[in-house]
């Protein structure tokens, strides 16, 4: 596979940011903007993330976790049931204060295939955005769940730029 | 595609950007990265008015869970409030708060908590975060404020004890 740089490979493409926090989302656009994604659309309930995704093409979503009246976890399993979904096999990145493995297979349960732990860097979100596309993971469709097959979840191999970063 | 037995469908799922997007982060991403870091510091003048809004909304939520009690919905709000600060404190310059708030979240966290929780406790992290907010005491090299911070964490970690395995 050849290698594209994130502003090359994002250029062109719509990403939904699902926040509560209005200033959350606001950091987030920024520094997908720097990455050379300008077509940012944000949402501030999980209601309006539907209703976005109802009405037009989203290639990646990120959201955050703990919103109310609906959070992101319900907001997950709507995208992942197929029979209603208008787009189940959307790359999806989880916002998230959790770092906890019990939440983290929640959210995997959930058919989440990415999470960025808060606070987030610039280099974790780009960290993340490659992760979530580089894997050619199957989706797995059982009686009880549709997502991402976390078997064959792989890590993605940094080296070349840790030792670029610790090097800086 | 997908191939599949009587339970287990396995799909080959479309993934527009596979194609297009080849591998980890390289040397043609650091300056896009440096990028985003001088975009996110362009915006460091609002870090404090945003923390300031969080904080006022973790007060209102505090006095309005303190009315009402912490197992009402008025608690779980409050959670909410405090979990966002612990994610919002570091970003917004000030891990003082992230940390003062991630205590807080132990005391509050699940209902069963929130039964039993020590009101002035959860009020003390309260006026603490404030207290680091209104001094610009941004991190724990503030000798009292590290001191009080590791007071409130040793009081919610052993208030949070019986629940620590769940």
């Amino acid at each position: 596979m050849s290698y594209e740089t994130l502003d090359r490979s994002l250029r062109g493409l719509r990403v939904l940011v699902v926040d509560d926090n209005a200033a959350l989302r606001g950091l987030l656009r920024v520094s997908l903007q720097a990455f050379g994604c300008m077509n940012v659309v944000e949402a501030s309930s999980v209601d309006t993330a539907l209703e976005i995704l109802n009405s037009e093409t989203v290639n990646l979503l990120i959201t955050d976790w703990k919103m109310t009246p609906k959070d992101g976890i319900e907001l997950v399993r709507t995208i992942r049931t197929p029979a209603t979904s208008p787009a189940p096999y959307l790359p999806i990145i989880m916002l998230t204060g959790y770092s906890d493995a019990s939440r983290a297979g929640l959210a995997k349960d959930a058919g989440v295939n990415e999470f960025l732990i808060k606070p987030f860097t610039a280099e974790a979100l780009a960290n993340c955005i490659r992760n979530v596309f580089r894997e050619n993971r199957e989706f797995i469709s059982t009686k009880n769940f549709f997502g991402p097959d976390r078997r064959s979840e792989k890590r993605p191999d940094n080296s070349e730029y840790n030792k670029i970063a610790t090097s800086r | 595609m997908s191939k599949s037995n009587s339970d287990v469908e396995m799909i080959s799922a479309p993934n527009l950007l596979q194609v297009k997007i080849g591998g980890p982060i390289g040397t043609g991403d650091l300056h896009l990265i440096e990028k985003a870091d001088e975009a996110l510091k362009d915006m460091r003048s609002s870090f404090s008015q945003w923390l300031e809004e969080e904080v006022d909304k973790l007060e209102m939520a505090a006095a309005k869970a303190k009315d009402a009690g912490l197992d009402t919905d008025e608690g779980e709000n409050l959670f909410i409030r405090a979990h966002d600060l612990r994610g919002l404190g570091t970003t917004y310059e000030f891990p003082i708060i992230t940390r003062l708030a991630s205590s807080m979240t132990k005391l509050i966290d699940i209902k069963e908590k929130r039964e039993k929780a020590s009101m002035g406790l959860v009020m003390a992290h309260v006026g603490a975060i404030r207290a680091a907010l209104s001094q610009n005491i941004r991190d724990s090299d503030d000798m009292v404020a590290g001191e009080l911070a590791a007071e409130l964490e040793n009081q919610a970690i052993e208030f949070a004890k019986p629940w620590k395995d769940q």
